[in-house]
């Protein structure tokens, strides 16, 4: 992270931007819509938008166009969610375990998540992964700062009732 | 939380996937391809998060001319105010839409309903086609419009498997769905427009009853706040209204949070008003330290106070006297529904702000932008996060916790704070609380505020957090919870039931093994147990010699009685026991005990299992002592002689496991003993 004031490029350049960002974009889209493919189209999406406008942008920093992108990522699976062709098929898990080398606590873990609400587990996911104040979440959200406390707390209970099986050792 | 970082962060696009997509980005946007193009900007970073910069962004002005622009620019234009749209930062959209015709019965919403499902009919062959709507809309330029039809009628449009979809061809495949549904698309004078479809997958379809355009008929039902007024279009005198609208709405605000209400004749505050204050020489920013200061003894103000602090407000540029306006207040529920500004002195017109269907400031939200507001939220989470890292690190906050509030925290700032393992206590909170709010950019010390502790659920109970304004605490906000408790009946004292309930177990075992008795290392359930011996008046059928003493071990654990008496919400259900073992028969110890209980139709089981302990060194002792400091520790002891001519005999010449490794309690550990000849 640079210092204030210290002068740094903010390209537009591709490779700097997916190697940054993509990941990021990915794992928010996959918190909310819980389907890998669907959370690949999200990130292609969402990087061919901020291609086709990203010099009308005043984006200042990095941490500001993550903000954007994660932004535009959450609007696009509220847009998916939303629509027909979304189909609520549960998560492979398979998928999971082969795909990201989940370990049988993990996947555990990962199911909980899976059993929240879309909207909850993204809040989860901005929070705990990306550690944005609520503040921000409230913003890349547009909800009320209110709201996204309630229900990160409401979140949190509910991961516990499922883990409960975990006790202490995994302490959500 | 580590754990969903973990899992979050294990999740990830693939190397192909990756690549993939930066190959499909550079085609479509080859002037992005590599670095150092002289299209990289140079711009000072500013460390800051978008709070700081409000998270809006600030489409440049040669943007705001450009829709008009060549139809490449355009499109690129479009995307661009559409995607920064609906990232809700406030940018215009293209054209007018007033004339907006709502009457579903009128044929030309049949029309528009009409070619709107023929469009869905079109997009429906491209999709299953294998075309996506990246295909369509980055080049249909966002609208198909009759003159599209006609000129593809005149024109012999041949499709190149896998190119991109022109506007041209979109129009000819849906011209003959419509024709097949006997409309004749050419009659009609229509306009799809695709600009938001690309986020909301809504489009729209437009049919205009005459060749002015100025009216026009939608399908689906049209939606304003789609195409909100652009900000720049707004005239000076709704500039005005909006800015003694904004002013206003934060005097009300910062009264309202203070406790001082309006006077009845606050209900219009106009020009009038304005003028007497000024008049009367009301000093607005007088009335306002003392509003803010508490000074304000019958708490109310008049209309021309009002007046004074709206112009002494600095939401406006402009000079209120020259202003003719009228602002209309509900005052007994302290709303401001609007703000008039007349255009001549007749008032024959005005402008309003809010316009109909913008949202109004409603004051009776409990989640109003007020700073305390904030504050307490921003508090309740960081106590949150704090008891999630206690509970996480496997501690737990003791009843002695108490109260902390702004006095505990610079206690805490000042005392050395020793951390026993598995407690908190209230100053360790209040520190802990204090570093979480620090990270936060607050200082807790210039907070007051109180937060208790609910022993019942063992962490701070969020509901309980109090801030106060002033030192009065005649007002205060109260973090306010908006959820239904589900777990009301929240069991208490049950973590600490199955660590008594080990304790118990494990002197009983150490009796029993002292009488020279062999505990079966069965695992069983009692529950299961005393179902069979109780219900069916018999043992269950695998039963031997060592699992008639684990009935008899389970039967005479005192704990089984104490607990169930001292238990307030109700009997556990079962006890598990789990024996460690080194040969899986014969028990050593005893590894964990679980609870269970079943309240309510819900299930909760705590189970409670000693830290691992490290296995001390006892190489070079008599093999006397290094026996009875392994059993001290508890841990199994074996025995093997080995020859050796250099060690005195009778010592430990090595342990199985080396010194300083973490094993679970009783855990076999065979030491190697130097032979002795006059040992056996």
């Amino acid at each position: 992270m640079p210092f204030p004031g210290e002068v740094v490029k903010v390209t537009y350049d591709i490779d700097v931007v997916v190697d940054r960002f993509s990941d990021h974009i990915f794992r928010a889209a996959y918190a909310y819509l819980n389907d890998a493919h669907e959370a690949e189209d999200v990130v292609s999406e969402v990087l061919m938008k901020y291609f086709s406008c990203c010099e009308s942008l005043d984006i200042t920093s990095y941490e500001h166009l993550k903000a954007w992108l994660l932004r535009a990522a959450v609007n696009r699976c509220k847009d998916i969610v939303k629509s027909a062709r979304f189909r609520r098929t549960a998560a492979l898990e398979d998928v999971h375990k082969a795909e990201f080398k989940y370990s049988d606590a993990e996947l555990d873990v990962r199911r909980a998540l899976d059993s929240l609400p879309e909207k909850y587990r993204i809040i989860v996911y901005l929070y705990y992964y990306e550690e944005y104040k609520t503040e921000e979440i409230a913003q890349i959200m547009g909800l009320p700062k209110g709201t996204v406390v309630s229900r990160l707390d409401r979140a949190r209970r509910q991961l516990r009732t499922a883990l409960a099986d975990y006790g202490e050792e995994m302490s959500i | 939380m580590s754990v969903i970082k973990d899992i979050y962060g294990k999740a990830e696009l693939s190397h192909e996937k990756k690549a993939e997509l930066r190959r499909t980005l550079k085609e479509s946007f080859p002037q992005y391809d590599h670095t150092d193009t002289g299209r990289t900007e140079v711009v000072i970073m500013e460390n800051e998060r978008i709070d700081n910069t409000g998270g809006r962004a600030k489409v440049r002005s040669k943007f705001k001319t450009g829709i008009a622009a060549a139809a490449a620019a355009a499109l690129i234009v479009t995307v661009g105010v559409s995607a920064v749209k609906h990232m809700d930062i406030g940018t215009p959209s293209a054209g007018s839409q007033t004339g907006y015709i709502d009457d579903r019965n009128s044929p030309y919403y049949q029309q528009a309903k009409s070619i709107y499902n023929s469009m869905a009919e079109t997009l429906a062959d491209y999709e299953v086609n294998g075309y996506s709507y990246n295909h369509l809309v980055e080049t249909a330029g966002f609208e198909i419009t009759r003159d599209d039809i006609l000129e593809a009628r005149s024109t012999a449009i041949v499709r190149r498997e896998g190119s991109e979809i022109q506007a041209i061809e979109l129009a000819d495949s849906l011209d003959k769905i419509a024709a097949r549904d006997g409309i004749d698309l050419g009659e009609i004078d229509f306009r799809i427009d695709f600009s938001h479809w690309s986020y909301n997958l809504v489009y729209y379809v437009f049919v205009y009853p005459d060749a002015s355009h100025e009216s026009f008929y939608s399908y689906p039902h049209y939606d304003e706040s789609l195409y909100d007024e652009p900000s720049y279009e707004e005239s000076e005198l709704d500039r005005q209204a909006r800015a003694i609208y904004n002013s206003l709405a934060e005097i009300m605000a910062n009264c309202e949070t203070r406790g001082v209400s309006f006077e009845d004749d606050c209900s219009v505050i106009n020009r009038d008003s304005v003028l007497l204050a000024k008049t009367a020489g009301y000093d607005g920013e007088a009335i306002m330290s003392e509003i803010i200061n508490g000074e304000r003894e019958l708490g109310f103000v008049s209309a021309a106070e009002v007046a004074a602090l709206l112009d002494a407000s600095d939401g406006h540029e402009f000079d209120l006297i020259e202003v003719d306006f009228e602002a209309v207040i509900n005052v007994s529920s302290m709303t401001l529904e609007y703000v008039l500004v007349y255009e001549d002195s007749a008032h024959t017109n005005a402008c309003i702000y809010p316009k109909d269907g913008e949202d109004t400031v409603d004051s009776t939200d409990d989640e109003t932008d007020n700073e305390y507001t904030e504050l307490v939220n921003e508090i309740a989470l960081c106590m949150l996060k704090v008891s999630i890292d206690i509970e996480y690190d496997g501690d737990k906050l003791y009843v002695d916790s108490g109260i902390i509030d702004r006095d505990t925290v610079l206690k805490s700032r000042k005392v050395k704070i020793d951390h026993e393992e598995g407690k908190v206590s209230g100053l360790e909170y209040a520190m802990l609380l204090d570093y979480a709010v620090k990270d936060k950019g607050l200082d807790l010390s210039k907070i007051d505020f109180t937060a208790s502790f609910d022993p019942g659920k063992r962490r701070f109970d969020l509901n309980s957090l109090t801030v106060y304004p002033d030192e009065s605490h005649e007002t205060y906000y109260r973090y306010h919870d908006d959820y239904e408790p589900e777990d009301a009946y929240e069991l208490t004292y049950t973590e600490a039931d199955a660590e008594v309930l080990y304790e118990e177990a494990d002197q009983l075992f150490q009796s029993y093994i002292s009488a020279g008795k062999t505990v079966s290392a069965e695992t069983l359930d009692t529950l299961e147990m005393w179902h069979t011996i109780f219900n069916e008046g018999k043992y269950p059928a695998n039963h031997n010699e060592d699992l008639i003493r684990m009935v008899d071990f389970y039967n005479h654990l005192p704990a089984v009685s104490s607990i169930a008496a001292s238990m307030n919400s109700g009997r556990p259900d079962s006890y598990i026991i789990e024996f460690s073992s080194n040969d899986g028969e014969t028990a050593t110890g005893i590894r964990s005990v679980t609870v269970k209980y079943i309240i309510d139709g819900k299930g909760a089981e705590f189970t409670y299992r000693p830290e691992n302990i490290s296995v001390p060194n006892v190489i070079g002792m008599k093999y006397t002592e290094a026996e009875e400091l392994l059993k001290k520790s508890d841990l199994t002891v074996a025995l093997e002689t080995v020859p050796d001519d250099t060690a005195e005999p009778g010592s430990v010449i090595d342990q199985s496991i080396a010194p300083e490794s973490e094993v679970e309690v009783y855990t076999e550990i065979t030491l190697y003993i130097a032979a002795d000849n006059t040992a056996q």
